[in-house]
């Protein structure tokens, strides 16, 4: 039932995707002898994670969450298969990633090769924890409504961080304590970002079973 | 008798419009007409049964199942619903929907779905949003009768087809009832349909079941009493369902023409037609 759901997201979504292949052949291209493809490895993620959100509008378009309702799709099926699609499609951002990281080692050799760049595995984090604020707000609301909501969960991260580097804030951090906090970062970011998607998923359960259509 | 669906009190509150105690039985093999005005309660009606809403209160049966605000996706597989508009992306075209609606039901049968596709004349090199609105009708019957479903659930399906298209859909809904195991709930404001097909009608209006009788005896239990403004005040109130006056005569609805014309003998009683009917439940005066 699951795949259904998948199957159409895909069919509906083909132009993003031959957009995405399009631009990862040219940001190859342009990235031949650039030296640093890090920003459009990390680009892709990003990309990845935006797409599932655009599921909801098409969906709206065509009023497809009512009817699909009425099929054997039942309320929890239907959260599961938005959660499971943002994964599926942020792991097809990072699949485009490592196809950049091999690029770049190919035709620079000299270039460190990792599989999975620190900046890709940042974004997937980042990816993933969008995802998990945006959807229960989005099955709230629906994706018109939601739209500034989205904006202001981008822009604010954003701002913050540039506020406070231009206040030197990350300049003056003990070297000693950062080192440590980078060290431990992917168990407290992993413990984070399950607990926040078991979170999120919960909220999205609860309002979709609420939910009249 | 054995109910194909078999609703029960529902109750749904609104802020300005409740669904109050709608019972309705629909016995298996049978075609029920579901009429009323625009905002009598139909489409909530049937959205309760779909659980696209959550009931406040009252039972749902389907085929002995308890589907009140929880059918099982078992339960939904077995209910084939029409609903007034295509909601399936523009994008997509015959094919893509025949893989999708493959892996969304278990009972999928694309043989069947395409031999609708063939016998609909439905497009399958064009996407759906160059379908016709008639197409679009057509695609959505030809989804919902092609994973083997018990019941047919349509809600305004058939509104702005020609007749052409209305009459090979109507045929269709007669094959599906042929072996008595099928059942369909049809909600439609084209009365003549539902006249020509079904075997009971429900009418509501405001929320509540006005009646929810067999077509046969409706038609032919109401009638249309014609006469004199100052003729209409002599008949019994406990004929007189509503009536429709101007400047020259009266037109009566009574709810028994046959125990009518024993008392009135002389009275020119006509027969009804079930719009006639939904027109003088919403538009008479009521009588003195």
């Amino acid at each position: 039932m699951l795949r259904g759901l998948f199957i159409k997201d895909l069919i509906v979504l083909k132009k993003s995707f031959i957009i995405a292949l399009a631009l990862l052949i040219f940001y190859s291209i342009l990235g031949i002898g650039s030296g640093d493809l890090s920003f459009f490895a990390t680009y892709f993620v990003v990309f990845f994670s935006i797409i599932n959100i655009s599921t909801f509008s098409f969906d709206e378009q065509s009023k497809w969450m009512s009817y699909v309702l009425t099929t054997s799709i039942t309320r929890t099926k239907l959260v599961q298969s938005k959660y499971l699609n943002s994964f599926f499609f942020i792991l097809g951002g990072m699949l485009c990633s490592t196809i950049l990281s091999v690029v770049q080692h190919l035709t620079n050799p000299e270039t460190p090769f990792t599989i999975f760049s620190s900046y890709s595995i940042g974004a997937l984090a980042g990816g993933l924890l969008f995802n998990f604020i945006v959807l229960p707000i989005i099955f709230k609301l629906g994706s018109e409504n939601s739209r500034m909501i989205m904006l202001a969960v981008l822009g604010i991260p954003t701002v913050l961080v540039i506020i406070l580097s231009k206040n030197n804030v990350f300049a003056n951090i003990d070297s000693a304590f950062l080192t440590q906090f980078l060290k431990y970062l992917p168990y407290l970011g992993s413990v984070v970002l399950i607990l926040s998607g078991i979170l999120s998923y919960m909220i999205s359960l609860n309002i979709m079973k609420k939910k009249d259509f | 008798m054995e109910y194909c669906l078999d609703i029960n009190n529902l109750t749904k509150n609104y802020p300005n419009f409740t669904l109050n105690n709608v019972s309705i039985q629909i016995p298996k093999g049978t075609i029920m007409g579901f009429i009323g005005e625009n905002g009598a309660g139909k489409t909530t009606t049937i959205k309760s049964i779909l659980n696209m809403v959550n009931i406040d209160s009252g039972t749902i049966f389907f085929n002995g199942h308890d589907i009140t605000n929880s059918a099982t996706s078992k339960d939904r597989e077995e209910i084939g619903v029409v609903l007034d508009e295509c909601c399936f992306h523009d994008a997509l075209r015959v094919k893509d929907i025949n893989l999708i609606m493959k892996n969304i039901y278990k009972n999928w049968d694309s043989t069947i779905f395409h031999s609708y596709i063939d016998q609909f004349h439905i497009p399958t090199n064009k996407t759906v949003k160059q379908f016709s609105k008639g197409n679009k009708m057509k695609l959505n019957l030809a989804v919902a009768l092609s994973h083997h479903p018990k019941l047919l659930i349509l809600d305004e399906a058939t509104s702005g087809l020609d007749p052409v298209i209305r009459s090979q859909i109507l045929d269709v809904f007669l094959d599906f009832i042929q072996d008595e195991e099928h059942t369909i709930l049809l909600s439609s404001h084209i009365t003549t349909d539902l006249e020509k097909i079904c075997d009971y009608i429900t009418f509501i209006q405001d929320g509540q079941i006005v009646f929810s009788q067999t077509k046969d005896d409706v038609l032919e239990r109401y009638g249309i009493v014609h006469c004199t403004n100052k003729e209409a005040g002599q008949f019994s109130p406990s004929f007189v369902i509503n009536q429709l006056t101007n400047a020259f005569n009266t037109s009566i609805l009574i709810n028994d023409k046959h125990a009518f014309l024993r008392q009135y003998p002389s009275a020119m009683v006509e027969d009804v037609t079930l719009e006639q009917i939904m027109l003088f439940y919403s538009g008479g005066k009521q009588s003195c």
